[in-house]
């Protein structure tokens, strides 16, 4: 193996014992505090307690209850991050998240009318706001394709990204109108908004799990696709690339991820921003790598914030979107104060 | 010998703008074709034309016989390596990965790259003399080194042409003259390569066939001898040059000044 192999592997041990010290920080930090020993033999137990008959100890229920929220947190931080890494290489820029193409704002438009106007029962396993909101990020996503790629605009990437930026920010103005006129359902919209796992459990995960597996399949499949992208759309051309095919495929996909990712917990902030900066740093630019490795820094982000989220001001919750931001904005900052936002220059 | 670059009646530009007309050349296998002129005056417009990079206004560009706007990228770039100008990369790829992007073209966008692909990415390396620096962020190169990074991701790309844009840019003479020997080297090796150059006496002397492109949109072609006489020059760039003949250099060209705007009127 190249030395250059040998970091990449070292890094993936270290990303991956991350993830699972921040799912047993999850497990065992709560209201009741479980020492390791007791939330091992409680996880085991809630495996051999699934017969209806043989009742679980509390500890074996609470277990269960953390570690799907666990589960929830890691797909969505997952997802949002490799989004996230996706979206910075289609547009060569260092300031994209996942939210970019403006489906954050969609997905808040839809969630936002069915809690204000009411929501159809959901379907396919999505609640009724979760169903709307997919729709919504979905929805908004193309029609921002369809603007980008009016004839005079050629759907390169500023023009995608100045699409993307003025209908987010009309989707933005919508959702304050509905509010505005449906003012006694802001505090359920309002957390909707800030994102967070409460009430969600592992049937909501499954329904997303598709969409954004599609996602990070169409990640990996795009990743040479992605590397090429670096050096502009004319040189990437002239290497066999077609950019805003690749834009428009690769884009797509990770949108149909993102949307799923905010149906699930609401539109989240900051992962998907900071964890490819932050994977970059441990194995380098090249896509194959990245996209797994933000995939992990991701999770273990969101599933640390949300242990923040719901310990920090017990009984109080936050809503884990400014967790996000608490933990990984100094952090981030910090990094860019000493080494540059690029690390190896 | 049919030609794997041709242009036939082409005209090159941006919308409206028509930059260079209805130019007429071709560069077969073995050959070496420089293409000069004056800045601004349109070398790059229509080499990017050529490669399908930007859209004729009209005539045709053919790749390898065929019309280059019928081509589909991949194709285009397993029939043409293209060397830009300027190189810059988002993100620190090392400049081996920047050397690996030639592949995406014989590889396609989904296969991970094997050892045929490795193999040849060590060989163009080594043909640039850029292995010291290979693991290194291309980034942090120098424009030397960054220009042989480029070369050699256009070797890697195993092309039977290569178009370069001002390779010689920003090179001492030493590395100029280094750079005009490898481009005539790989012609003799039997690719064809057409490159655009400032340097009149290094483009007599390593080309087998020129292009001068003027600043009024025209384009002279033929044998260097033919095209790069000392009116055309004159013409071309607006300035006076002595002609000597060295001895052990043979016929070369110096530029000594500037032609006045009213005593350039009066030459035309």
């Amino acid at each position: 193996m190249s030395k250059d192999g040998k970091r990449a592997a070292l890094a993936y041990a270290g990303l991956i014992t991350l993830l699972a010290a921040s799912f047993a920080a999850a497990i065992a930090l709560g209201a009741v505090r479980l020492s390791p020993v007791e939330a091992a033999r409680a996880l085991l137990s809630s495996r051999e307690a699934s017969s209806p008959r043989v009742a679980s100890s509390p500890e074996a229920i609470i277990v269960g209850i953390r570690f799907a929220r666990a589960c929830l947190a890691a797909a969505v931080g997952a997802s949002l991050a490799a989004s996230g890494a996706v979206f910075q290489g289609l547009f060569r820029n260092p300031l994209a998240d996942p939210y970019v193409i403006g489906s954050s704002g969609g997905a808040a438009l839809g969630a936002v009318c069915a809690i204000a106007f009411g929501s159809g029962a959901g379907a396919l396993g999505f609640s009724g706001i979760g169903l709307a909101a997919f729709a919504g990020g979905l929805g908004a996503t193309m029609v921002v394709y369809l603007v980008a790629g009016a004839p005079r605009l050629r759907s390169d990437a500023s023009s995608l990204l100045l699409a993307g930026t003025a209908l987010g920010s009309l989707f933005s103005a919508l959702v304050s109108i509905v509010l505005a006129l449906k003012d006694k359902d802001l505090h359920q919209a309002w957390f909707w908004l800030l994102g967070g796992f409460s009430g969600r459990g592992l049937p909501e995960l499954a329904a997303s799990a598709p969409a954004m597996l599609a996602g990070f399949a169409a990640a990996m499949a795009g990743s040479r696709s992605l590397d090429l992208l670096s050096v502009g759309d004319e040189e990437a051309t002239s290497l066999g690339l077609r950019p805003a095919a690749t834009r428009f495929v690769v884009g797509g996909f990770a949108a149909l991820s993102v949307s799923a990712a905010v149906a699930l917990s609401g539109a989240i902030g900051f992962v998907g921003l900071v964890s490819p900066h932050i994977a970059r740093r441990f194995v380098g630019p090249r896509h194959v790598r990245l996209i797994p490795a933000a995939a992990l820094v991701g999770a273990s982000l969101l599933v640390v914030a949300d242990v923040v989220a719901r310990t920090a001001f017990a009984p109080v919750e936050m809503p884990v979107g400014a967790m996000t931001a608490l933990i990984g904005a100094p952090f981030f900052v910090y990094k860019i104060a000493r080494r540059g936002l690029d690390g190896a220059r | 010998m049919s030609a794997l670059l041709e242009a036939r009646g082409l005209s090159a530009g941006y919308g409206e703008r028509v930059v260079v007309a209805g130019a007429s050349f071709s560069v077969s296998a073995g050959s070496l074709l420089v293409v000069l002129g004056p800045n601004g005056c349109g070398k790059t417009t229509v080499l990017k034309t050529c490669l399908g990079l930007l859209p004729p206004l009209s005539g045709d560009a053919l790749l390898g016989g065929l019309p280059v706007t019928g081509l589909r990228p991949r194709e285009r770039a397993r029939l043409a390596a293209w060397v830009p100008q300027l190189a810059e990369s988002a993100w620190s790829y090392r400049s081996r990965d920047i050397v690996a992007q030639g592949r995406f073209a014989a590889r396609g966008p989904f296969m991970p790259l094997n050892g045929d692909d490795e193999a040849a990415v060590d060989a163009a390396l080594d043909a640039m003399d850029a292995r010291a620096f290979a693991d290194r962020p291309f980034s942090s190169l120098s424009g030397g080194e960054a220009r042989r990074v480029m070369i050699a991701r256009a070797l890697a790309q195993e092309t039977p042409l290569i178009v370069l844009d001002e390779p010689a840019a920003h090179l001492d003479p030493g590395r100029q003259m280094e750079l005009m020997e490898l481009l005539a080297g790989l012609a003799r090796s039997g690719k064809a390569v057409a490159v655009s150059v400032h340097d009149v006496n290094a483009a007599k002397r390593f080309s087998d066939l020129a292009l001068l492109v003027g600043k009024d949109g025209s384009a002279a072609f033929g044998a260097p001898g033919d095209v790069l006489t000392p009116e055309n020059l004159e013409n071309a760039y607006d300035t006076h040059f002595i002609h000597g003949d060295h001895e052990s250099y043979g016929p070369y060209v110096l530029p000594l000044s500037r032609k006045r705007a009213k005593e350039s009127h009066d030459g035309r």
